[in-house]
């Protein structure tokens, strides 16, 4: 006769437990604690829970304690710790540390016709000559992408405005898929451009190498002409015609756009979101100003402070959500990273969050001329004539870039485990380390701690995320988002 | 049990931290004068722990104190459980790695 009853042990009395390894923070605005296992698990404790949990008080009939068992916060001691199952958890989330980096970035000229008040890179006129990368690092360039061992790979161009130098966008993509037939890589092209540029042969050419555009829209027309003029007086009118035409050629779903978030869009969160909203684009990026350089350029009336933007992006957060609950599908990018992050076993392909750090192991950019650096900040670095973090030229091998002394100075600061502050926090499975941003705004204390903004606004962020999982308003969202699927 | 009382200069405020052990106040106000340096231990922190809070605003309120105990016993004890379980999870999960290279 089959046994009724739950084995012996689930009867087993008080402390018949251990610990598992986890990290634990305090949530002000929940008052409660949020703990998260290294298999990348959270669960919500309330004062006395979380007191029982570490004084081995509860017992197999506290309603918490199956939850603390299969989410990897305790095991019973005659049932070993499942390791493995663990540290395969562990190593899917962290899967983007298993190959080289898989994001190369080409800068192919620093020539612009816009001239962007928060612009960091130097661009160039569009008349000038000396700033086009030289046809001559294409074969190098060919060559570090392909010693990556990074099984799928994104290429993606940048400027100055890239399609000012069309030619080498397509020379290179010409070099890389004849390459390519022998590689048999999955790859994926990125032109980051104004889209004004855009002309039937390189609409053509780009629906042909199932090339993907990613493009600035500041918000409404008052806003993105402010921030990104150029000599028509109307960026905007010609942006938004550039992302038409773009995707009747390409798809709508090839065409991406961010918005950077200046001083003047401050006040007006929803403007910003109704725009991205009208045009029907699946996800808004609000992303803050790179702040560092501004004090000696001049440019501290664009400046704004990390509390500033917070607040404008929580505001915009929640009528973001209001939106998605009412039908109209849009993603705000980081968030919808933080909660595929937080709620999905799979690693994410975003290199400025992980951890080991994205810049130099998950990316690299090769400049116009011919040297390399870790990340997109580092060779903006070098325009305010800091050349520290410059990895080398392309003519060295991926290995000798990788090995480089920028590159271990960088390290020091690249692994959140090793890292004073992230080593105890809670997010520490969620979060990255962004140690060329860390450098660019501290130096002097280099590597020691996530640089004050960085850990304020993903803090921010998280406890935000937590916070709304905790509602029932906010599931179905978070559901929505997950499986890309609009509510309604 | 030690004799301990927190208190804030600011607000008078003060906080009975009996319950805890002197390891875990003493790394509490460690991680706390970490974030604040106005905040120290006492002389004796043999008998009696005893600190006041800076009058400078910018230090959090007293009343945060009892959740950076708490935390901070939660971390020594998982410290203090898990150190070599904790390697030998990561040590699994990179050696799978490893193996994947070869």
């Amino acid at each position: 006769m089959a046994n009724k009853f739950a084995p012996q042990s689930e009867f087993a009395g008080d402390s018949d437990y251990r610990l598992l390894p986890f990290n634990v923070n305090y949530i002000d605005r929940l008052g409660t604690y949020v703990a998260v296992s290294v298999s990348g698990e959270y669960i919500l404790l309330r004062d006395a829970e979380l007191t029982a949990l570490v004084r081995h008080q509860f017992t197999s009939h506290s309603p918490l304690f199956h939850d603390l068992i299969a989410k990897h916060f305790i095991y019973r001691p005659n049932e070993p710790p499942q390791v493995p199952q663990i540290a395969a958890q562990l190593r899917t989330k962290r899967a983007f540390a298993f190959s080289g980096p898989s994001l190369h970035i080409i800068v192919v000229s620093l020539r612009c016709d816009h001239s962007c008040q928060y612009c960091q890179v130097s661009r160039q006129s569009t008349a000038s000559s000396g700033y086009d990368l030289g046809m001559h690092h294409l074969p190098n360039i060919i060559d570090r992408i392909f010693e990556s061992s990074a099984p799928s790979l994104t290429v993606e161009f940048q400027g100055g405005e890239p399609l000012l130098a069309f030619e080498r966008i397509a020379g290179a993509i010409g070099l890389i898929e004849a390459r390519n037939r022998v590689e048999k890589r999955d790859i994926q092209y990125v032109v980051t451009t104004t889209t004004h540029l855009l002309t039937d042969e390189m609409l053509d050419f780009f629906a042909d190498h199932n090339v993907y555009l990613s493009t600035s829209l500041d918000g409404p027309d008052w806003i993105h002409n402010a921030n990104r003029p150029n000599n028509t007086r109307n960026s905007y009118a010609q942006t938004i015609a550039g992302i038409e035409r773009a995707r009747a050629a390409l798809g709508h779903e090839r065409v991406n756009a961010l918005a950077t978030i200046t001083r003047k869009s401050l006040a007006h969160p929803k403007d910003i979101v109704d725009e991205y909203a009208r045009l029907g684009m699946s996800y808004v990026a609000l992303r803050p100003l790179s702040h560092y350089g501004f004090a000696k350029k001049g440019l501290d009336r664009l400046s704004y402070s990390m509390g500033e933007f917070l607040a404008f992006y929580h505001t915009a957060l929640d009528y973001i959500i209001e939106l998605n609950l009412a039908g109209t599908y849009l993603e705000e990018a980081m968030f919808s990273l933080l909660l595929r992050n937080a709620l999905t076993p799979f690693a994410h392909g975003y290199v400025d969050l992980r951890s080991p750090m994205g810049a130099g192991l998950g990316a690299l950019v090769y400049n116009y001329d011919g040297y390399v650096y870790p990340s997109d900040e580092s060779r903006m670095l070098v325009e305010m004539g800091d050349t520290s973090l410059r990895l080398g030229d392309v003519s060295q091998p991926l290995a000798e870039l990788l090995t480089s002394d920028a590159m271990r100075t960088l390290a020091e600061g690249g692994l959140t485990e090793c890292i004073p502050k992230c080593s105890r926090c809670a997010y520490q499975s969620y979060c990255g380390t962004d140690p060329v941003q860390k450098y660019a705004r501290e130096p002097s204390t280099f590597a020691l701690s996530p640089s004050a903004d960085f850990c304020m606004r993903q803090l921010s962020l998280f406890e935000r995320l937590v916070s709304e999982l905790s509602t029932d308003r906010f599931l179905p969202v978070a559901n929505s988002w997950i499986s890309r699927r609009s509510i309604t | 049990m030690n004799e301990v009382i927190a208190k804030d200069t600011r607000t008078q405020q003060t906080i009975d931290t009996r319950i805890y052990s002197l390891d875990i106040i003493k790394r509490a106000l460690l991680h706390w004068s970490h974030l604040n340096p106005s905040l120290e231990l006492g002389d004796d922190a043999e008998a009696i722990v005893s600190f006041e809070a800076s009058s400078d605003a910018t230090v959090p309120p007293l009343a945060t104190l009892p959740q950076i105990l708490l935390l901070e016993e939660a971390r020594m004890q998982v410290e203090a459980e898990t150190a070599g379980l904790k390697q030998e999870i990561y040590t699994a999960a990179f050696s799978l790695a490893i193996k994947d290279g070869e």
